[in-house]
């Protein structure tokens, strides 16, 4: 595990110099975006030079390097004055937040849904929850957001429409966010448990005398679940890092915005520093849901 | 079975914990509570639609952050009121020499810091000699300060330190280029590259001396504890109007530091300070803002206690929450705006317009398209667009339709009385024809290129159809990300036609005509160019100030219209829905004014 552990900074460094470079080669630059319409050449020459953004592209590149390695991750270019840390530390808090109580709700709820798909196969249980996940992974989140604002915020003053900093704030979002992934892992636990229930061991079971309650929960779901930590897994890295349209309808200070924005104004230290951390949690991530197969099944070990 | 009792259970469960949550902090509920004795902090629903990019007036360019917290937090010598005129603010009363190189205040009495230090002249000074400090790197400070004499020498000693850098550093990359395509020796670029750090070194110890120089002569005079004097380079009756722009507010020399700017974080609350009728006291990051009444104001003290603004980015949810109750004042979603105004029994009612000072054109490049080099074939292309239509199937009548420069609100603006190129596809087609260009002999391709958004395409193709019918031409269109396109355009010798606007940075027709329409205007991006118009302009631009100048920037913007240097489309327009139990929310052609005026009934 550790080895694994080492390989992030080859991965972090090949990561940070293609996005750099890219940055780079992408036409315009922060100075002309803070200045819009208005900005003269003269100007624009001025601000790049104070900034240091007329130094060769290496040059930027080995002087970035040589800070953030020293723990100084810069200054912004858009918001003047601003620690490139400060801005994207609380963005990935509020994301890792949000993130977390949507895999919550994801797992939950999917994992719930699939096993009642599963025991009523061919039921009208079955066909309602699958076609929950259908509609769950097809309707755009933007559209869905759109609807839950307009009754459950409008309509039905449930909730308020947007925000963050109450209890209340995260709920929409957190249903938005979390129903593709829902959606995706009730398929999944439902083809999953209906392999797993037609196995002799779970036959045995029931022949025994068991409930079906015991059967299912405590002997079936665990050998089903391996492929939905697979799903979660994949899901959970793009659920920590911050989902820009979900972000902006809710206002919820994440890090999608933080990155997304910084991208459109040529920021280029905060798109520098936000992708690394994105590349970052993903590793992480990717790690954990290998480990946790050994946990689901002892048969899967690692050395 | 046990298990679905289980499940349904959990259901039920979570549903509930979901009305709990909204019921404990969700929306506000629905009218009718009587108000109870000790009135309840009044607090104003309201928004921004942006980041903020700083607290600080030196550094601020963009009207959502000066809306949200410049004009509330900070003040300056003069103010616009609601028409665009000109008013004192921290300023009791002025005085112009009779050369118009000098400028006199004299201060109010009482006017405070929030902190509770009183104001000084010492303190504008400081404030603007902040806002020129290299160290600030402020992006305006040279366009509103530059009038004042030692400013004027400042900026001018800066640029000129700058230049060889820039120069070399051109070079140098030119050269790297060169050694890594083996057509030069690696040594030279050593060369360069030395040449290149010795200049750098250089231009920063001349700017830093040019710097200790403004300091000791900046052209202001501080006579005594309520004058102060500014001595400009010209007779520029606009100096007065620049002096409303952010760059020379006055912020508290005690608290702000001298050489960083007050960058947007709750730990730069404290170093916020100014003189306006709101106190920042909140801010979190894409989140919300929140000002509170400062008692000490000199002028007319808010009427509610604070106000509450959140990060909106997205028109529809920004209409939803003022449907919801939860904002007291929205905007208007593009979509929504034409339903909206016919329900004049409901929603209708609380929708306001007021006109902003800005202008969107089409802009013909004489740079890279040959045939807009004749005035003929400009004018063809204006007289070939139906604007009225344009106006009301592209924009839904969310703006108003331009014919000339100056959007009203702007003195002397004539958006009435220009006479206009209105649309006219059969003399449209004669001046083509006049021109050269017919169907045997057509116009060369031509390629639009706008910024991608569900309006701008809309817009796109309206143009492209309509030149297509009325001219002998076949149009392209070419969508750009913004910030290329920004690019773009200063190349100014790359695109055929593109679709840009300019917002007013204060209320002068000097701001519109002669930044845009001069021959070496600094924002002229599409090579138009007339003697004529330049002569008039340079006159008005150092004329004193009165009709007789605003009828010479008339005349010129009459000419300019006529020449068919742009294709004015639209003026701006800010749409508010406004809840009944607000009163005195007010708006001028720049913007948001203070919100010291506004209340809030019962509700």
């Amino acid at each position: 595990m550790s080895r694994r552990l080492l390989a992030l900074i080859p991965t972090l460094l090949v990561i940070s110099a293609i996005t750099f470079f890219m940055g780079f080669a992408a036409p315009s630059n922060p100075v002309e975006i803070m200045l819009g319409e208005k900005g003269t050449p003269t100007q624009i020459d001025r601000l790049k030079h104070q900034y240091g953004l007329d130094q060769p592209a290496l040059v930027q590149y080995g002087r970035f390097l040589w800070n953030a390695v020293h723990g100084d991750l810069g200054l912004s270019y858009a918001y003047p004055g601003r620690p490139v840390r400060e801005m994207v530390q609380k963005g990935f808090e509020n994301s890792v937040k949000l993130g977390i109580l949507a895999m919550l709700y994801a797992g939950i709820l999917g994992v719930l849904l699939g096993i009642i798909a599963a025991v009523n196969r061919g039921g009208p249980l079955d066909l309602f929850t699958m076609f929950l996940a259908v509609a769950g992974v097809s309707v755009p989140n933007f559209i869905l957001a759109l609807i839950g604002i307009y009754w459950i915020a409008v309509k039905w003053h449930l909730l308020p429409v947007s925000g963050w900093g109450k209890p209340a704030h995260y709920i929409l979002p957190m249903l938005i966010l979390g129903t593709r992934s829902m959606a995706l892992i009730a398929r999944i636990t439902r083809s999953s448990m209906l392999e797993v229930l037609h196995l002799e061991y779970v036959r045995t079971a029931r022949a025994k005398g068991l409930s079906a309650f015991r059967v299912v929960f405590k002997h079936a779901v665990r050998n089903a679940l391996i492929p939905v930590v697979t799903v979660l897994g994949t899901a959970l890295g793009g659920l920590l890092t911050g989902a820009f349209v979900v972000e902006i309808i809710f206002s919820v200070p994440g890090l999608g915005q933080t990155a997304v924005n910084a991208i459109f104004t040529r920021d280029y230290p905060v798109i520098q520093i936000s992708t690394l951390l994105i590349a970052v949690v993903f590793v992480l991530v990717n790690l954990i849901v290998d480990l946790s197969y050994g946990l689901i099944d002892p048969r899967i070990r690692y050395g | 079975m046990r298990k679905m009792g289980l499940v349904s259970r959990a259901l039920a469960l979570a549903l509930g914990l979901i009305v709990l949550a909204g019921c404990s902090s969700g929306a506000p509920a629905p009218a009718t509570q009587a108000p109870t004795k000790p009135a309840k902090p009044k607090v104003l629903h309201w928004y921004a639609t942006d980041n903020p990019t700083s607290f600080d007036p030196a550094m601020t360019s963009d009207v959502n952050t000066m809306e949200a917290i410049i004009w509330q937090v900070y003040s300056g010598l003069v103010s616009y009121d609601e028409k665009g005129n000109v008013q004192p603010e921290i300023a009791a009363s002025w005085k112009v020499s009779d050369d118009g190189k000098t400028y006199t205040f004299t201060l109010k009495d009482g006017v405070k810091f929030h902190s509770g230090r009183a104001v000084t002249p010492e303190d504008f000074k400081w404030s603007m000699l902040r806002a020129a400090n290299p160290a600030l790197s402020s992006p305006v400070a040279d366009s509103y300060l530059d009038d004042i004499v030692g400013f004027a020498k400042f900026f001018g000693a800066q640029s000129a330190a700058n230049a060889p850098v820039s120069k070399l550093t051109a070079s140098a990359k030119a050269k790297a280029d060169e050694v890594k395509a083996g057509k030069a020796q690696q040594s030279e670029l050593d060369d360069l590259n030395k040449q290149l750090d010795a200049a750098k070194k250089k231009a920063e110890a001349d700017v830093k001396a040019a710097y200790e120089e403004l300091q000791k002569n900046p052209g202001i005079d501080t006579p005594d504890a309520k004058t102060i004097v500014f001595h400009i380079d010209a007779p520029k009756p606009y100096f007065l109007v620049k002096l409303t722009y952010p760059t020379a507010f006055v912020v508290d020399k005690d608290k702000a530091p001298f050489d960083k700017p007050i960058a947007t974080s709750p730990d730069n609350i404290k170093q916020a300070i100014g003189t306006g009728p709101f106190m920042l006291t909140g801010f979190v990051d894409n989140s919300s803002i929140s000002v509170q009444r400062w008692d000490g104001f000199y002028g007319q003290k808010a009427k509610v206690d604070s106000v509450d603004m959140q990060i909106i980015k997205d028109e529809l949810p920004n209409y939803a929450k003022y449907k919801s109750g939860e904002l007291d004042i929205a905007g208007v979603p593009t979509s929504e705006y034409k339903r909206i105004k016919a329900d004049t029994s409901g929603e209708g009612k609380e929708m306001k317009e007021y006109s902003y000072a800005s202008v969107g054109y089409f802009a013909m490049n004489e740079g890279k398209y040959e045939p807009f080099k004749n005035a003929k074939v400009r004018q063809a292309f204006n007289f070939a667009l139906d604007k009225e239509a344009m106006i009301d199937v592209v924009y839904q009548g969310s703006v108003f339709s331009a014919y000339g420069i100056l959007p009203s609100g702007i003195p002397g603006g004539n958006a009435d009385k220009i006479k206009k190129l209105s649309y006219d596809p059969a003399r449209a087609k004669t001046l083509a024809k006049e021109a050269g260009y017919d169907e045997t002999h057509p116009l060369p391709e031509m390629t639009i290129t706008y910024r991608p958004g569900e309006t701008t395409q809309k817009a796109a193709e309206f143009y492209q159809q309509q030149f297509q019918a009325a001219l002998p031409i076949k149009v392209k269109l070419q969508p750009m990300e913004w910030g290329q396109l920004l690019n773009e355009t200063r190349k100014k010798n790359t695109l055929d036609a593109f679709s840009l606007g300019w917002t007013a940075d204060y209320l002068d027709p000097q701001d519109f005509l002669s930044l845009l329409l001069a021959c070496q205007a600094p924002y002229n991006r599409y090579g138009y160019c007339n003697k004529s118009v330049d002569d008039v302009l340079a006159k008005a631009d150092v004329a004193p100030p009165g009709d007789a100048r605003l009828a010479m920037y008339a005349n010129a913007e009459q000419m300019i219209v006529d020449d068919g240097a742009w294709i004015p489309i639209n003026f701006g327009k800010r749409i508010r829905l406004i809840k009944p139990y607000v009163s005195g929310f007010r708006h001028n052609a720049m913007g948001v004014m203070p919100l010291n005026t506004v209340d809030l009934a019962d509700h």
